[in-house]
């Protein structure tokens, strides 16, 4: 399985049955025969349901997956630390604040949330790398100040609630995470972000992985490392924001689809990426499913099942990485 | 072939480096040795063009390395840092990496960059496990690696910061016969070291820095070469025969002795 010619492949079709499966399952009950003829007719409850309610969730999840594992890749490969990932730093936060003052400000313009988002996440990165490159850059100061970062926006969210309370309607749902209120609208004004972001992480692989080299070896092989690296980042914040614009503030994907990557297809760089995608989306359609499901007709918000997922990976990681370290000083 | 005139550099505003003029010619291996501090890394990487010279300059080829842009420089020189990184890649990927000057906008290899990447591979000794992956080698095989990429980079300049840190003895001289080798081939080798025998004893040029100066520049057979390192050391140097040297005692008084040949 540990060649992308078969794995790819094999993820494309499992994604292919959940995708599926998340058209067809859902608290509604709608048979599959109800749906398929809903698909001829283009009219009724069923139709509704289909079209309104679970494509645009289905899109949402595969679109938020696909952009946070991407976003987690280009983090880890260019800050050369397993541990960063668009919620861990901070990124996450610095969009949802941003999304949730567009949510106030302007709750009427579709494309101000994305925009607003990504602004976000842009001084979010700019702030927890200027921190840490002041403080001297370690993998442990890029991770406090991320968290450090991280509570302040989360402080800031808190105070536009209480003096905005309006938007607290939606903020809950928002900083838990979850697509049962995306809109085709929506996914609509944040699909050419995710979709420019993701190409130019595919054209731009190879400068990517030298970056994963270090500065100097970066610069001794002829790349302008300090400009792609601010592109990157910059690609790390546009994809992270366009997931929060669609998803809210899911975290932990961002960590676990990169790493995930990288155990399926340790020796074959070339196509980790393709992988790291399709196992964010995976993760996402199939935990969104889940929370469907599982205790259906109640819905678990998504962003708690992969809280759930993601914070014993995330402390399994810290104690492989402390074992690593000691095996690499050894 | 690369030229530094009157070079000052450093960090932050801090000049490390003073005043440097030296010439790296073709088909020499040359040594930049001295104590901790002294600014032989500051040296080697404003040589390199990863720091930029406060004044003074450096040509390449006859040009102004300033003036020449990454991607073509990185087909001049290659460099070997002293922090070489684990990442998450197999040998084969990471030496394949010294291909990219080389490269299209495609970025792929082609027939003949991968027979490239195979010889710079077996030559470092790296061929053995270039399969496996980085994260896994040890600090020696580590180091292999990375030669190999350099040697992949087949750049007509290379600078080495420290390449036979954490060798054994058996690999430090198979890396120093190494350097040697490419220098014979017609290339300008230059590293920075702190074994000063095995310096001595294979180089054709040893740069003494002190101070962030260039202190002298000498053969290793000089006459007074001996003389000259052992005030900047603050150490003896025990004559091996055959024109080796083996470290004899340093100012402390602790004895440092090494087998030399006799």
């Amino acid at each position: 399985m540990r060649n992308r010619r078969v794995l790819i492949p094999f993820l494309l079709a499992l994604l292919a049955l959940l995708c599926a499966l998340s058209l067809l399952l859902g608290a509604s009950g709608l048979s599959l025969r109800a749906l398929l003829s809903a698909l001829t007719v283009r009219e009724g409850s069923a139709y509704a349901i289909l079209v309104h309610i679970r494509l645009p969730r289905l899109l949402g999840a595969l679109t938020a997956g696909a952009c946070l594992s991407a976003s987690g890749y280009i983090l880890q490969s260019v800050l050369m630390n397993p541990l960063a990932s668009p919620g861990v730093i901070g990124v996450n936060s610095g969009a949802g604040l941003a999304a949730l003052l567009a949510m106030v400000f302007a709750p009427h313009a579709a494309a101000a949330v994305p925009a607003a988002a990504f602004a976000g996440a842009l001084l979010a990165v700019a702030a927890v790398c200027g921190v840490s490159m002041a403080s001297g850059a370690s993998r442990s100061t890029l991770i406090l100040s991320g968290v450090a970062i991280s509570t302040l926006f989360s402080a800031v969210m808190d105070a536009v609630v209480t003096f905005y309370p309006d938007a607290a309607i939606g903020r809950t749902s928002f900083s838990i995470g979850g697509f049962e209120s995306v809109t085709l609208a929506r996914i609509l004004s944040v699909a050419p972000f995710a979709v420019c972001g993701l190409c130019a992480v595919a054209l731009l692989h190879a400068e990517l992985s030298i970056l994963s080299l270090g500065d100097e070896a970066a610069r001794s092989l002829g790349l302008r490392a300090n400009l792609f690296r601010m592109v990157f980042l910059a690609l790390a914040a546009l994809l992270a924001a366009s997931a929060v614009s669609l998803g809210g503030l899911i975290g932990f994907v961002g960590l676990i689809a990169p790493h995930v990557s990288r155990q399926l297809l340790p020796k074959e760089a070339d196509g980790r990426f393709a992988v790291c995608l399709l196992c964010g989306a995976l993760l996402c359609v199939g935990c969104d499913l889940a929370a469907r499901l599982l205790f259906a007709p109640y819905e678990l918000p998504v962003g708690i099942l992969l809280s759930l997922l993601g914070v014993p990976f995330f402390l399994f990681l810290l104690l492989t990485q402390k074992r690593r370290n000691r095996h690499a000083g050894s | 072939m690369l030229e530094a005139e009157r070079l000052c550099a450093g960090y932050g505003g801090a000049e490390r480096v003073h005043d440097v003029t030296l010439s790296l010619p073709k088909g020499k291996l040359t040594a930049i040795v001295g104590p901790n501090g002294s600014g032989k890394s500051t040296l080697l990487k404003a040589l390199a063009g990863l720091i930029r010279p406060m004044s003074g300059r450096v040509t390449l080829g006859g040009r102004d390395a300033a003036k020449i842009s990454p991607r073509e420089r990185a087909k001049l020189l290659s460099f070997l840092p002293q922090f070489r990184p684990a990442p998450e890649m197999t040998v084969s990927q990471l030496v394949a990496h010294g291909r990219y000057p080389h490269m299209g906008v495609r970025r792929a290899l082609t027939q003949a960059d991968k027979t490239i990447v195979e010889e710079a591979m077996a030559r470092a000794g790296a061929d053995a496990f270039a399969g496996t992956l980085v994260t896994q080698l040890s600090g020696g095989e580590r180091q292999r690696a990375y030669m190999a990429m350099l040697l992949a980079q087949d750049a007509p300049v290379a600078l080495l910061d420290e390449p036979a840190a954490s060798l054994d003895p058996c690999a430090q001289f198979e890396c120093m016969a190494l350097l040697r080798q490419l220098a014979r081939e017609g290339r300008a080798v230059a590293l920075v070291s702190h074994d000063l025998p095995l310096a001595m004893q294979l180089c054709d040029e040893l740069l003494v820095m002190e101070g962030g100066r260039l202190r002298a520049a000498f053969s290793p057979r000089a006459a007074d070469a001996a003389a000259v390192l052992e005030e900047v050391f603050h150490i003896r140097l025990i004559p091996a025969g055959h024109g080796a040297y083996a470290l004899g005692a340093c100012a402390t008084g602790y004895a440092m002795g090494m087998k030399g040949e006799s």
